[in-house]
């Protein structure tokens, strides 16, 4: 297992999906934290100029905990990773076994370390891949605000925050946010992997590592539809990634039960359906 | 038939697969390309194919410069590295689909030339469930239908039956008394220096005596 | 020669695919239709067929709060995804390859592979328009081309109603050259990313604005003009099939590059 799993890993890492994921959203990161200086630089020229009478109510200044990606409601670059990480997560590794089994590599593997491990490698690995791309992503983002903006404890009479206190862990975000984020940025992290498992999941029906990686990207999109019209955005993973919570009604126990359903329909899949099959 | 290689070299990522090469290849004839793995063969075909351009030098066919008055060698047949079709057609469809292409064959002569290759033109079975020798026969069967006038084949009696190599020297002796321009690379040095009229020897991307 | 092939291959093989576009549609339709009769508004059957290319009106301008519009944004990324599952699929492979050098020219290639994208928007855009006029005969919803569920500004034409077409088509042109230069993932991600930021900001550079019917000024005060759109949409075509033509020309087709997509 060690062996099989070793040899996954050093493949991840010398794969160039795995940058090219990791770029597409630190662009994103840098683009709302140039975005959020330059705004904050605006806002605080205007106020030096014309005092309170810029906007009518209390300045208030940016902080991490409404400027990192995470919890940015008014920006762009936010809605586009949140739409995207589906496919960004699946990106580094989905594919790696539509491509295993056109090449014949497959066949090199299993005919040299147990099926068991080189599955269950295949599979770990794709989770990682997802977890550890998202991961970078949103903690580069705080990071990076954290060095120019100030750690203000929320306060809810500002309405400068958009978690609300009725939310998932709305209390946690006003005495504790730090707390908050890493516990939203975990979230994030493993639902990104179970996403990526979900893709490897689906390139068991696919020799195209284009439908593998793009199809669970639809399939979430077409999910977050259906939920949306039936009023139940709160049990669409798009939307419950979040941190900030645009719908009410999301639960921990909704994303902890979709988790587990979800990876369990991956590894049920590809671990007990695909390792039994006959490779040609 | 003529082809044209003059002082052609082929350089990716700071590499040189292909260094100044210099050929005059004839119609009519056999050309056997030899030499170890890597040493530039597939490369070389497949610059004569049009897939790849040379870093310098240019590629002559009757004429014409290749990737300057034409994109591919106006009439060519190509088997280069493993074949691959349509999994869910049957060998006849896909060769029809081929076929349309370029000049339609009618049913009849797509049937002579899987008949010719060893293959039974009226097999129903999807491509997908062939086995590597059949596969490589229907690629084979691609390559030459339509009587091309460049031929290239990248060892093509790679697992073909004794039968099959034996159908394959007939397709090359016809091919080459019509007047076309084979090439053929290949690791049997026997079976090459006996289907072949001249033999090349590739090495690191030279054409060496 | 090449576009018998494609549509072979390339489009009767993909109709299936429209299946669940239709899906999609339906669904769309019948939440649309739960909404007409809980704000007791009379629909027509244009009604529904604009319903799944009006997107939201401009932000922040409108003065509404931003909704991401989940409809219009379904049904583009459903057809960029099509159009990234076909083109480039098996052009490394030898299969791709004879297919490539048997049809005689790179550039003819190319531009069967834009008539595939042309013949593909089109079809996209009938079974849409199908199965919501299906929807609407079967449910007694009058058929007819007036437009209720939004207001039509003065500057209104029919052009105006054209433009979703063509920016799908223009979108699946510039998706193709930039599958030219990377692959169908990074194109695809690219393209939708384009499309997201397009719901956020209304400009005619983010040319996916152009198939939002409410970010038109036909539709909407603050909305792009519909030659501004025509315009922009022709620079990018123009731009895409040009430097797509030339890329490919030039493109070394090796399998490696099949083994590393």
């Amino acid at each position: 297992m060690k062996v099989a799993l070793k040899l996954e890993l050093r493949r991840l890492f010398s794969s160039k999906e795995l940058y090219i994921a990791i770029l597409i959203g630190l662009a994103l990161v840098v683009w709302l934290f140039v975005y959020e200086i330059v705004e904050a630089n605006l806002f605080a020229e205007q106020y030096a100029l014309y005092g309170d009478k810029v906007s009518g109510y209390l300045y208030y200044p940016k902080t991490v905990f409404n400027s990192c990606i995470e919890l940015e409601y008014d920006a762009l670059p936010p809605i586009i990773l949140y739409l995207l990480f589906p496919i960004i997560a699946a990106f580094p590794y989905a594919g790696a076994y539509c491509k295993d089994k056109k090449t014949g590599y497959l066949k090199n593997l299993l005919t040299r370390i147990d099926r068991h491990d080189c599955f269950m490698a295949k599979y770990i690995v794709s989770f990682l891949s997802g977890f550890l791309v998202s991961g970078v992503i949103l903690l580069s983002s705080l990071m990076l605000t954290m060095l120019v903006f100030p750690m203000l404890t929320p306060e809810a009479v500002t309405q400068n925050y958009y978690v609300q206190s009725g939310n998932m862990w709305g209390e946690l975000f006003y005495t504790m946010p730090i707390l908050y984020t890493l516990l939203y940025i975990l979230i994030d992290m493993l639902w990104c992997g179970c996403m990526a498992s979900f893709a490897l999941m689906l390139s068991m029906f696919t020799p195209s590592p284009f439908l593998a990686v793009t199809g669970s990207f639809i399939v979430f999109e077409v999910l977050d539809y259906v939920l949306s019209l039936f009023s139940l955005s709160q049990f669409s993973p798009i939307t419950f990634l979040r941190p900030i919570q645009t719908v009410d009604g999301i639960s921990f126990g909704i994303i902890l039960t979709e988790f587990i359903v979800f990876m369990a329909a991956s590894f049920t899949a590809f671990y007990f359906l695909e390792r039994k099959k006959d490779v040609f | 038939m003529q082809l044209d290689l003059k002082n052609v070299s082929k350089t990716i990522k700071g590499v040189t697969i292909l260094d100044n090469i210099s050929l005059t290849l004839q119609g009519g004839k056999v050309y056997g390309f030899q030499g170890k793995n890597g040493s530039g063969k597939t490369m070389l075909m497949r610059l004569i194919c049009g897939l790849i351009r040379p870093t310098s030098g240019q590629v002559v066919i009757n004429g014409e410069i290749l990737g300057k008055d034409i994109s591919f060698p106006r009439s060519v047949g190509v088997l280069i590295e493993n074949p691959s079709f349509l999994p869910e057609y049957t060998a006849l469809k896909n060769l029809r689909l081929l076929s349309d292409l370029r000049e339609h064959l009618s049913d009849d002569e797509l049937k002579a030339v899987l008949s010719d290759v060893g293959l039974d033109p009226e097999d129903k079975r999807k491509y997908r469930s062939f086995s590597l020798g059949m596969k490589q026969k229907l690629g084979i069967a691609a390559a030459v239908m339509g009587e091309p006038e460049l031929v290239i084949l990248d060892e093509p009696i790679n697992a073909v039956d004794d039968a099959g190599v034996e159908n394959i020297r007939h397709i090359l002796a016809k091919l080459k008394a019509h007047g076309s321009l084979i090439i053929v690379a290949c690791h049997d040095r026997e079976e090459l220096e006996l289907i072949s009229d001249e033999v090349l020897r590739i090495d690191a991307g030279r054409i060496v005596p | 020669m090449y576009f018998k092939y494609d549509l072979k291959v390339g489009f009767l093989r993909n109709l299936p695919k429209l299946i669940v576009l239709a899906g999609i549609v339906l669904i769309a339709n019948v939440s649309l239709r739960r909404n007409a009769e809980l704000l007791s508004l009379n629909l027509s059957s244009f009604d529904y067929i604009l319903y799944l290319v009006k997107s939201i009106p401009p932000f922040p301008q409108s003065g509404e709060e931003f909704r991401f519009p989940i409809v219009w944004y379904l049904i583009q990324l459903y057809l960029m995804w099509i159009i990234g599952s076909y083109p480039f699929s098996s052009v490394y492979d030898n299969h791709g390859v004879s297919v490539l050098i048997y049809g005689g020219s790179r550039s003819r290639w190319y531009l069967s592979k834009v008539a595939w994208i042309a013949l593909t928007v089109l079809a996209y855009y009938l079974v849409m328009t199908i199965t919501s006029l299906l929807f609407c005969i079967v449910l007694g919803v009058p058929i007819s081309w007036e437009i209720n569920l939004f207001a039509v500004s003065e500057e209104f034409s029919s052009a105006a109603l054209l433009l979703p077409i063509v920016t799908s088509f223009v979108t699946g042109v510039f998706q193709l050259f930039l599958m030219t230069l990377t692959s169908p993932i990074v194109s695809f991600i690219a393209v939708a990313a384009l499309s997201a930021a397009s719901t956020y900001i209304t400009t005619p550079l983010l040319f996916p604005n152009c198939s939002q019917l409410l970010k038109l000024s036909a539709f909407s005060e603050y909305g792009i003009g519909t030659a501004e759109s025509y315009l922009t949409l022709g620079i990018v075509f123009a731009f895409s099939l040009t430097a797509g033509l030339i890329a490919f020309n030039k493109r070394d087709i090796l399998k490696s590059q099949g083994d590393e997509e």
